[in-house]
């Protein structure tokens, strides 16, 4: 085997990725529960256009349901209170069930519970609250980051708030059930232009049609998936449960690309191009590369996904 | 957020926004200088994140400290003499009454 998951995860060195968002999803966390939940509101009322629901049925919202309904029937200061207790990270009901959720549900709980913020079910952000300097500083930070990294940083600061969800026993995670794969005949099938490769073009496919069973199969055993700003998940079992957790339809529309054969059979591609989240509409695609390793058999030993500094970097395929 | 309840005339605001730029100057003027000297002696990757942990404490007392928002200003001033980035001279020119209440908060 030429090569370990420290030097796969090296490949294609100079791919540029938006550091902007570890960082200021850093400060964010700094900030007092109250600057969080109001920022995330202002956040949302300026830049709101961008989050609609962009496929019906996003995440299937019956495991936040009775969670929501018990919101609604609190007291508005409890509503304050429980949405703080979310933001604090700390041990309650409300913020134990929710660290269950997927990103999915979270990002589907916020939506409505904004929606009931708005038609007065839920106590909304007190009019003429003045967030604190720190947190206008990170609004001024998210209002410059490009559309697909501000829905970037506002998705990670939601998806961190509950319980720690690390201190949880695995078995009671909640995921939504995975939705059919897309039927052949319906499948779109997408082209990039210099790539061929039959493993990464069926990497997309499959993504694309929620064909999970389909997709793991690309994987060698011992595979890795590494996601934005995240450490590799290795391991076919791992890789499978991140995407029926988190992939669940993603449109990707990979623009470009080239292929490189490196050294005993190897092969490394680089793909540059946009994903669409359900959660946020069409009209906003992230500028995302992905770097693959290729094993002697096709299989993907290791695949990066990186969420890029710039659309500049959508250029960028130098090896 | 915390805020006083101090009026302010547009004289008192234009001497306090004044000083309030001055000390962000003057601490952004210090920050660069020390971050020149600094980063010129590192060498070894502990000492980067030294820097980095260090950099990512000033930006979020810096981001904090130069609030100018009217209803904040009291609390501004108290904190950066507290901090010694000000000094009572600089509030020459504001009321007895807001210069002693400045000076009461930053002495608590």
């Amino acid at each position: 085997m030429p090569f370990t998951l420290d030097a796969a995860r090296n490949i294609f060195p100079s791919t540029l990725s938006a550091g902007s968002i570890p960082a200021t999803t850093a400060r964010f966390s700094q900030l007092s529960a109250e600057d969080q939940l109001a920022l995330i509101w202002f956040a949302y009322l300026e830049m709101g256009q961008a989050i609609t629901v962009a496929a019906p049925g996003a995440a299937n919202m019956q495991f936040a349901e009775i969670t929501l309904n018990k919101i609604k029937q609190m007291t508005p200061l409890e509503q304050s209170q429980t949405m703080c207790d979310l933001a604090n990270r700390a041990d309650t009901e409300v913020s134990r069930t929710y660290a269950t959720w997927t990103p999915n549900i979270k990002l589907g709980f916020w939506y409505e519970l904004g929606k009931l913020m708005e038609q007065g079910f839920v106590a909304p952000i007190p009019e003429g609250y003045k967030l604190s300097a720190n947190a206008n500083a990170v609004l001024q930070s998210i209002r410059e980051l490009e559309s697909g990294q501000q829905i970037t940083v506002l998705r990670n600061a939601v998806v961190d708030m509950g319980f720690d969800s690390g201190k949880l026993d695995g078995s009671q995670r909640v995921s939504e059930p995975v939705v059919a794969p897309t039927s052949i005949g319906q499948r779109k099938q997408v082209s990039i232009d210099g790539v061929a490769n039959k493993t990464v073009l069926s990497y997309m496919n499959n993504l694309n049609a929620n064909d999970f069973d389909a997709l793991i199969e690309l994987f060698t055993p011992d595979g890795a998936l590494q996601p934005p700003f995240k450490k590799p998940i290795v391991g076919r079992d791992a890789i499978l449960r991140f995407f029926r957790e988190e992939c669940q339809n993603l449109n990707l529309i990979p623009e470009r690309g080239f292929e490189d054969e490196v050294e005993d059979g190897y092969t490394q591609i680089k793909v540059t191009g946009k994903c669409q989240t359900p959660w946020f509409g069409a009209a906003v695609g992230m500028n995302i590369a992905w770097r693959f390793l290729l094993n002697p058999e096709g299989k993907i030993f290791f695949v990066a996904i990186d969420l890029l500094a710039s659309p500049k970097e959508l250029l960028n395929l130098v090896r | 957020m915390q805020q006083a309840d101090v009026q302010w005339s547009d004289e008192e605001k234009q001497i306090a926004k004044a000083a309030l730029r001055r000390a962000y100057e003057q601490e952004v003027e210090a920050l660069i200088d020390s971050i020149r000297n600094n980063a010129s002696k590192i060498s070894r990757l502990e000492e980067v994140w030294q820097l980095h942990d260090f950099l990512s404490a000033k930006r979020h007392a810096i981001d904090g400290r130069y609030d100018e928002r009217d209803d904040f200003l009291m609390f501004t001033l108290s904190s950066l003499i507290k901090d010694g980035l000000l000094t009572k001279a600089d509030l020459t020119g504001l009321t007895a009454g807001t210069q002693a209440k400045i000076n009461l908060l930053a002495r608590m």
